[in-house]
């Protein structure tokens, strides 16, 4: 099934520093609110995400009426783990991949799918009118960006001519596909935060709906939703490196540290753009994705499929 | 019995065992999750053909088909949330006839025909092989049934819709913004 697979160890880093990534894309959502707030940033803030994680896990955790307990359970776990499964396939180093796949650009996208069945899950199973809203308004969304973000794969595939994620690495050994492909690349940076819900596109986890799909998780539940939502933007994140920012290629540095610059980067970039736009309604961003981020890609597409076949 | 054949029958197992449950579980979105459990072991018995892109474009389909049948079974139930229990099961006899015979004409082919054995190498890469495939000797088939599906989407859609986009901005299409109703629902025609 694999091509190849990387040491087991691989496996361990991986998750190590997606955990960090998440670490400190909450640290600086924290720094951003407490500026608005008028508050002064100190380091103590690099604290409050491990205070509160800390707080869940000794949190009784509260109950509805007549739950599918497993099924909420399941979906917690799901969404989770389901980025950690998908970011299997993101290179860590030049030639360093938990799992090589021919098809890895796709694994990613297509297994990432399945956070749709967890966030809907944890909605639906809590028994309970406000999740069940937020999870329809998250697969809403999921219908706005999902077409977008499979031709962005597309887009960089064709160049490439290859699913793999090494493959598409190596092609940006001259010029990066974020330069070949500008309008994939910020479209790109759409459809993340609206995958994992983040900021600006939150509104499945919004206060207008007392807290969405979260509104009846509690504890331990609570801290592992809430922090597979991070692991959801950081992979993102992540694979914006290999897919449009040449992966390891750069001068000076090892491979290695530029992917962790680029990735810091773009999570950094991320986040802050999450906190400096307005909330972004479920309808009007399926209105728009569908008639314009939708004919944009593909306009995009073939562009750079016209450059490919005439370079070749 | 290696590994291989251990994980195969786990695979096969789980597919056969979820499709039993959905025709025992008396909830529509239970029912619709028990498939894609389904689906995903037989996703999984294709990835251990080595048909990578197969197994992972099955997983990405058939999750976003049965998220949006769970999604639209809660919408039109009669039932709030869609928790509480109602039958899933409808002209039993019809359904086991049918059932059986179709597993036993597809289980007996499967049983008695002469598989051919693998020959040559495995291409190094399917996906451009499927890709040569659909769109070489194939494509009229593929490029009529893509038409023909799409036809149905658009058909499907504009015979359901209540406000088209004339609806919206007006009968020449020159509203400068979409006349909708409030989001809210309560002044629905």
């Amino acid at each position: 099934m694999p091509e190849g697979a990387g040491p087991l160890w691989s496996l361990g880093g991986l998750v190590a520093a997606m955990a960090v990534l998440a670490w400190s894309a909450a640290c600086l959502d924290g720094a951003i609110l407490a500026r608005a707030a008028g508050r002064r940033v100190t380091p103590a803030i690099m604290l409050a995400p491990v205070r509160e994680a800390a707080r869940l896990c000794f949190v009784q955790r509260s109950a509805t009426t007549l739950p599918d307990s497993l099924a909420w359970r399941l979906g917690v776990v799901m969404v989770l783990f389901v980025p950690i499964v998908a970011s299997t396939v993101i290179p860590l180093a030049p030639s360093l991949v938990v799992t090589d796949l021919l098809v890895g650009a796709i694994f990613w996208y297509g297994i990432h799918t399945l956070l749709w069945v967890g966030v809907h899950l944890v909605g639906w199973s809590a028994n309970s009118h406000y999740p069940l809203v937020g999870a329809h308004r998250y697969l809403a969304q999921a219908f706005a960006y999902t077409m977008v973000l499979s031709i962005i794969v597309l887009v960089v595939a064709t160049p490439a001519g290859t699913f793999r994620v090494l493959g598409i690495v190596e092609r940006q050994s001259g010029l990066w596909f974020a330069v070949w492909a500008p309008a994939a690349f910020t479209l790109y940076l759409v459809t993340v935060p609206a995958l994992a819900f983040w900021t600006p596109f939150a509104t499945p986890v919004a206060s207008d709906l007392a807290g969405g799909v979260a509104v009846e998780l509690s504890g331990v539940d609570r801290l592992v939703f809430f922090a597979g939502r991070s692991m959801s933007l950081v992979t993102g994140a992540a694979f914006a490196v290999p897919l449009f920012l040449g992966g390891h290629h750069g001068p000076f540095l090892p491979g290695a540290a530029w992917i962790a610059v680029k990735t810091l980067a773009v999570l950094a970039l991320l986040v802050c753009a999450g906190r400096a736009w307005p909330r972004v309604p479920v309808d009007r961003f399926e209105e728009v994705a569908w008639i314009v981020l939708i004919p944009l890609v593909l306009v995009q597409l073939f562009v750079v499929g016209g450059i490919a076949l005439l370079v070749r | 019995m290696e590994l291989t054949d251990v994980l195969f029958w786990a695979f096969a197992a789980n597919g056969v065992f979820w499709a039993w449950r959905i025709f025992r579980t008396d909830n529509m979105v239970r029912a619709a999750y028990f498939l894609l459990i389904s689906f995903i072991a037989v996703a999984l018995v294709l990835l251990q053909l080595q048909a990578d892109f197969l197994g992972v474009i099955t997983i990405l389909m058939m999750t976003g088909e049965m998220v949006i049948m769970a999604l639209y079974m809660v919408i039109f139930m009669a039932n709030p949330g869609g928790l509480r229990p109602m039958t899933e099961i409808h002209q039993i006899w019809v359904a086991r006839i049918g059932g059986w015979a179709a597993f036993l004409i597809l289980g007996g082919v499967a049983v008695t025909v002469d598989w051919p054995v693998r020959g040559g190498r495995l291409p190094s890469n399917d996906v451009a092989q499927i890709g040569q495939g659909m769109m070489g000797p194939k494509m009229l088939v593929f490029i009529t049934a893509g038409i023909a599906l799409f036809t149905t989407m658009v058909a499907s859609v504009a015979m359901v819709l209540r406000r088209g986009r004339y609806d919206r901005f007006g009968d020449d299409l020159s509203g400068p913004t979409p006349q909708d109703p409030p989001v809210s629902g309560e002044a629905q025609p």
